[in-house]
């Protein structure tokens, strides 16, 4: 039996190895994967510098508000900063950001980081603030039509570059104020927001200045900030507790990245299972092996052989990843604590073992279901509903992640199809032994349950006894395929 | 089984198997014996019950009731292990090469994976695919497909093989290998159990055949028998100026023209003396009285659209 499970394991397993599809597999991961991660890159680098200007008839006040939006740009350096700091330097990142915050200008930055590099951190050290996005220019014209052949186009600003947009503002009678915005581009309304909101910021200034309160006060009043520092109690640092970083987040995140690596394993294989099975079922191979190997044989032979592809294709993204993290981190790209922070042992066994687990309950119904079928469109009525059984969790995982407390979270831990996706994002939230050991316990006692049945199904299917086609019929589709007569 | 011991040459035995799937009896009823080194035919029309009951035999199904003893022993793995089988539909691995498709399936019924690979590595060669052997299933022709099948089913030298249908979608260079096949295992002296709708295989290469319909058996014997069952006909020409109609009919034979004579039904070897008997002393001015040769082809429309179940051997 083992001998007879090992050669089709095996045979499952070259099968896939020698289709161009599992290459294009295993390369399209690791290729959309640094797709993704540019892709924010390249799509700041490729978003255009707008130019604007402001026609105001108080210079004063023009002024101001383009220094509101210089703040603006710098409020976005600062977001970007302390994202990049809390990760490389986490225990610094509150003296970086003061530092930052009493002079919020390049200047202020460069000191900032400055500051940072004695640390060596590889991501600080290579900080470059936004790309900035609006410029501020001189208006060039007085008025609307002044402006206009610049605003078409057909005339460039005295800096030679192109004139995006133009903000006309007004005060009324009340003193209150009101804008124009003029551009050619109406689909673009980055720039309207950002400037709506040095424009808020101006107009409170200038009510709060109207009932006689210092507008200088004010603005100080506007910088003042509170920083929230968290703390986990169960640490033993300061206050009696530790701080908590990004750091102390990454495990959750790789749990969610994990469970999303399980439920694509699960995705493909499932459909690898069912493919190899319909067509083993369709062209009476199936009947060959069930003369030479017993059942059981040829059941588990299958899921070992599938699961091989997916565990050789999670294996290779995985020392590719390692890979390109140990040189990213000899590089200075990637600082150490961050690696520290992700590698895991306890979770990436944890990983390993929900997916045997995940992968045999589903593998083995897909198995069971796919023996029934004589046709790939067979085989696809029942995967499509097999597809929302295993995409709920996918929709839940999120919310998990964001609240994994939850109490529908808790219970769809205990459902054992879904235990192996719902466990890899809770376990990194420190969960009680009967939270993670409870739902593993009944995870274990499912897998026998799922195994017996699916092997009767699968045997029944095998044998021509149970037929999708009838199946279908009964509950009102129409049969791709006919099915053929019993007796021969 | 086992009260009743099999004897040292039967090497298949069904007992009053039946097979159904709900209320649909596919077959009903069969018994039969093959012994060892028989090249032994399954024959019946389409719907008969024959792949059912093959892959009874196979191992595949369980039977409903009845029983079926293979080498001895109720069906079970180590008896599987010496038997081969080749579906009705034919299909292989088709991203697969044919010398690997033999190998695997002699592997899985426990050929050493060197051996195998020699022996398909020999049976490609054998049998004329050697250039094939290399190359993808998928590029076969469908006659070079069916062969590769054919020999993954035999890889493992086994002592009875079941072939179902296994002469269907071959052209005739190809069913001459295919016999050739057949004519090999046998020299071995190996058992071969195989269904066909050409009676002219089943004449030329079975000891012994069985007929069935409608999941019944409608006959059991060797070749010879069966023939027997043949219904007789003569063709008679006489000079015109006698009128062999009217003799026929007065004598209880039925004639009908053929070419420049006529075709008489004469039932068997007796009512042909009986016509010729008859004919002589009527005085019958004879110019051709040839009895026609039997065909398995006659036998088989005969028992088949009589129903009924004249047997040679009791079941």
């Amino acid at each position: 039996m083992l001998r007879a499970m090992r050669l089709i394991a095996f045979r499952e397993l070259w099968a896939y190895l020698s289709a161009p599809g599992f290459w294009i597999s295993l390369a399209s991961v690791p290729l959309f994967m640094l797709l993704g991660m540019s892709a924010p890159l390249l799509s700041e680098r490729a978003a255009p510098v707008r130019h604007f200007v402001i026609l105001d008839s108080d210079a004063e006040r023009a002024a101001r508000l383009a220094e509101r939006m210089e703040e603006a740009y710098w409020r976005e350096a600062r977001s970007a900063l302390a994202a990049v700091v809390r990760i490389a330097a986490p225990d610094k990142a509150d003296d970086v950001l003061a530092t930052f915050d009493a002079d919020p200008s390049q200047a202020g930055l460069d000191a900032a980081i400055q500051q940072v590099e004695l640390f060596r951190s590889g991501i600080a050290r290579g900080f470059d603030a936004p790309r900035r996005q609006f410029v501020y220019e001189p208006a060039p014209a007085d008025s609307i039509d002044g402006l206009r052949p610049f605003l078409t186009g057909d005339q460039k600003l005295p800096s030679g570059a192109d004139l995006f947009a133009a903000f006309v503002i007004r005060t009324n009678a009340d003193g209150e104020l009101s804008a124009e915005y003029w551009s050619e581009n109406i689909a673009s309304r980055d720039l309207r927001e950002t400037m709506s909101g040095a424009l808020l910021r101006e107009a409170r200034a200038n009510a709060i200045r109207l009932k006689g309160l210092d507008a200088a006060a004010v603005d100080d009043v506007e910088r003042v900030r509170v920083n929230i520092t968290d703390y986990k109690p169960s640490g033993t640092g300061e206050n009696g507790g530790s701080t908590v970083s990004l750091r102390d987040r990454l495990p959750a995140i790789v749990g969610f990245f994990l469970a999303f690596l399980l439920f694509n394993a699960i995705l493909s294989s499932a459909a690898i299972l069912m493919s190899s099975i319909v067509e083993e079922r369709g062209n009476k191979i199936l009947d060959t092996l069930l003369t030479t190997a017993p059942l059981q044989s040829i059941l588990l032979g299958k899921l070992l052989g599938v699961a091989s592809v997916s565990l050789l294709m999670i294996g290779v993204w995985g020392l590719l990843g390692s890979l390109v993290s140990f040189g990213a981190v000899q590089a200075g790209a990637i600082p150490q604590p961050v690696i520290e922070a992700i590698w895991q042992p306890g979770l990436f066994l944890a990983f390993v073992l929900l997916f045997i687990a995940g992968y045999v309950v589903f593998g083995s119904v897909f198995l069971a279901i796919g023996s029934t079928c004589e046709t790939l469109q067979e085989s696809q009525s029942f995967m499509g509903f097999a597809m929302m059984i295993i995409i709920l969790p996918m929709m839940m995982l999120i919310p998990a992640l964001q609240n994994p407390d939850a109490g529908y979270i808790k219970a769809l831990t205990w459902v054992p199809i879904f235990t192996p996706f719902f466990l890899l994002v809770r376990l990194p939230t420190e969960l009680s032994l009967i939270e993670w050991l409870g739902p593993v316990a009944l995870l274990l006692a499912f897998i026998p349950l799922v195994l017996w049945l699916s092997g009767k199904l699968f045997r029944a299917g095998a044998l021509g006894e149970v037929r999708a086609s009838e199946i279908l019929a009964r509950f009102g589709q129409k049969a791709k395929t006919g099915a053929p007569l019993p007796a021969e | 089984m086992s009260e009743k011991p099999l004897e040292g040459d039967v090497l298949l035995e069904l007992r009053h198997v039946r097979k159904s799937y709900g209320d649909f009896l596919a077959v009903r009823d069969v018994s039969f014996r093959a012994l060892r080194g028989q090249m032994f035919g399954f024959l019946g029309p389409n719907g008969a019950g024959k792949s059912t009951t093959m892959r009874m035999i196979a191992g595949i199904l369980e039977p409903s009731s009845g029983e079926i003893a293979l080498f001895g022993a109720p069906i079970n793995r180590a008896a599987l292990m010496r038997t081969g089988y080749l579906p009705e539909e034919r299909g292989i691995y088709k991203a697969m090469t044919p010398r690997a498709v033999i190998a695997y399936f002699a592997q899985l019924k426990g050929v050493d994976a060197t051996t195998a690979h020699k022996r398909a590595d020999a049976m490609l060669e054998r049998y004329g695919l050697k250039e094939w052997g290399r190359q993808k299933v998928k590029k076969l022709s469908k006659g070079m497909a069916q062969k590769v099948q054919l020999l993954a089913s035999i890889a493992h030298e086994p002592e009875f093989v079941i072939f179902d249908e296994p002469f269907s979608g071959l052209d005739p260079v190809n069913q001459q290998t295919l016999e050739d096949i057949l004519l090999d295992l046998k020299a071995r002296g190996c058992t071969i159990l195989f269904s066909t709708h050409v009676m002219e295989h089943a004449e030329r290469l079975c000891d012994h055949i069985v007929l069935i319909a409608k999941g019944q058996k409608m006959f059991d014997g060797d070749v010879a028998s069966a023939m027997a069952l043949a219904p007789q006909s003569v063709l008679v020409a006489t000079e015109e100026s006698f009128d062999l109609p009217r003799f026929a009919r007065e004598n209880g034979f039925a004639a009908e023209r053929n070419g420049a004579g006529y075709k008489i039904g004469a039932a068997d070897a007796q009512g042909t003396r009986r016509l010729l008997s008859g004919l002589v002393a009527a005085g019958a001015p004879l110019t051709r009285f040839e009895p026609s040769r039997p065909q398995l082809r006659d036998v088989f429309v005969r028992l088949v659209e009589g129903q009924a179940a004249p047997s040679a051997k009791g079941a």
